[in-house]
């Protein structure tokens, strides 16, 4: 791109009213991945912020894969029909942004911007690979299915190519005034034959912005960029030490911790508890959250003991997605 | 609409409490959240509806496929 066509662009994006925080999408470089780095079948979110669903749920494989040398991005998340795998139907990944962040985009022309390769053996064609950019006209914060909102969705969809190596790819649309919340998706559909061993689908770079112009990708520190998916899903224990101060409560050997989220989370999370327990097999109870903090309760006979902290076996998770 | 499998619903309870002869004295109980098992995980659910799980968890009891039990 030449300098002049790089300035020229840059007074399109400040019309448009944004030269820093252009990125709607969070963790869109995939390299954030709290949950893991690969799930079969998970029919749920994976990479942080990016939820996988297929229709009829089975045989399939979601990961974070390394990008093999595309500049500026390391990481990419693969869908992946798994060998042998004989039906044809859709797998899809997708991010419904929070409806507070999509004030920006209501009634404006958005760019959806990403790179996009497939595997040797990818066995699907143009016409049933696809982008979205989708909305809702929903007045509450929903989740995506598929390529689409929950209720009130329409999905406005582009082919995506299926180059073995990295393609740049760019769409536009008119978000409408009656819109509340967007969202953007990718969904390979009517898969053909028997699946091979690289019939998938790999993503990375992806950006949503307001203006009819792609920029370059924004990228954010890794840090900056943990602590927006933490907003939505957070994991502690696995064996860490945690040093917190406890009340101890009339004697009976009830410890009652509280300990602070490292952001304040969307909504009320769910707890998910993967077999929590301190240290020496001692379960944890009695635990709720806010959007602030977390408090759990540990029984451990005896008042006598003077730990600062707790080690926690299992993990404990906190989800306040969409 | 969401693809979650829900299993063994069951209201948790936390205790009220009222102020008698200038101390707090267990007044009753009430439904602070639900316990559940979710895609094969269990999970401590908020009555928030702005939860996604709690939202699922209302469809499915509006849909008659559910049904929370009452605290122990």
């Amino acid at each position: 791109m030449s300098k002049a066509r790089g300035l020229a662009d840059l007074g399109n994006v400040y019309n448009d009213g944004a030269l820093s925080n252009r990125n709607l999408v969070i963790n869109g470089a995939m390299q954030v991945a709290q949950r893991g780095t690969s799930y079969a079948d998970p029919q749920n979110y994976t990479l942080d912020r990016w939820k996988t669903l297929r229709y009829a749920a089975a045989n399939y494989t979601v990961s974070q894969q390394d990008t093999g040398g595309l500049s500026g991005f390391t990481k990419c998340t693969r869908v992946q029909r798994n060998a042998g795998d004989t039906q044809n139907t859709a797998i899809a990944l997708n991010q419904p942004v929070e409806q507070k962040n999509c004030n920006s985009l209501i009634g404006k022309t958005v760019t959806l911007s990403f790179w996009v390769r497939v595997g040797a053996n990818f066995s699907t064609t143009p016409t049933n690979f696809l982008s979205s950019i989708a909305y809702t006209t929903n007045a509450t914060d929903i989740g995506m299915f598929y390529d689409n909102f929950t209720s009130n969705g329409t999905s406005l969809a582009q082919q995506m190519p299926t180059s073995t190596s990295w393609s740049y790819v760019t769409m536009s649309a008119t978000i409408p005034s009656s819109a509340k919340q967007v969202g953007v998706s990718f969904l390979g559909t009517s898969w053909s034959g028997t699946a091979g061993a690289n019939d998938y689908y790999e993503i990375t770079g992806v950006q949503l912005e307001v203006g009819d112009t792609a920029t370059p990708f924004e990228h954010r520190s890794y840090g900056q960029e943990l602590a927006l998916c933490q907003r939505y899903y957070y994991k502690f224990g696995d064996g860490t030490y945690f040093k917190g101060n406890y009340v101890l409560s009339s004697g009976n050997g009830l410890r009652e911790f509280t300990f602070t989220h490292p952001t304040t989370m969307r909504s009320t999370p769910t707890i998910i508890n993967s077999g929590t327990s301190w240290s020496g097999g001692y379960g944890i109870q009695n635990q709720a959250a806010t959007i602030h903090n977390i408090g759990f309760n540990v029984l451990k006979a005896g008042t006598g003991y003077t730990e600062t902290g707790i080690l926690l076996t299992g993990n404990l998770q906190l989800e306040a997605e969409l | 609409m969401d693809n979650l499998v829900i299993q063994d619903a069951t209201y948790i309870q936390s205790p009220t409490y009222a102020i008698v002869d200038n101390e707090a004295v267990v007044s009753g109980y009430t439904n602070t959240s639900i316990k559940a098992t979710i895609d094969g995980q269990e999970m401590s659910v908020p009555l928030d509806l702005a939860n996604r799980h709690y939202a699922e968890i209302l469809r499915q009891v509006e849909a008659g496929t559910l049904v929370v039990a009452a605290a122990e």
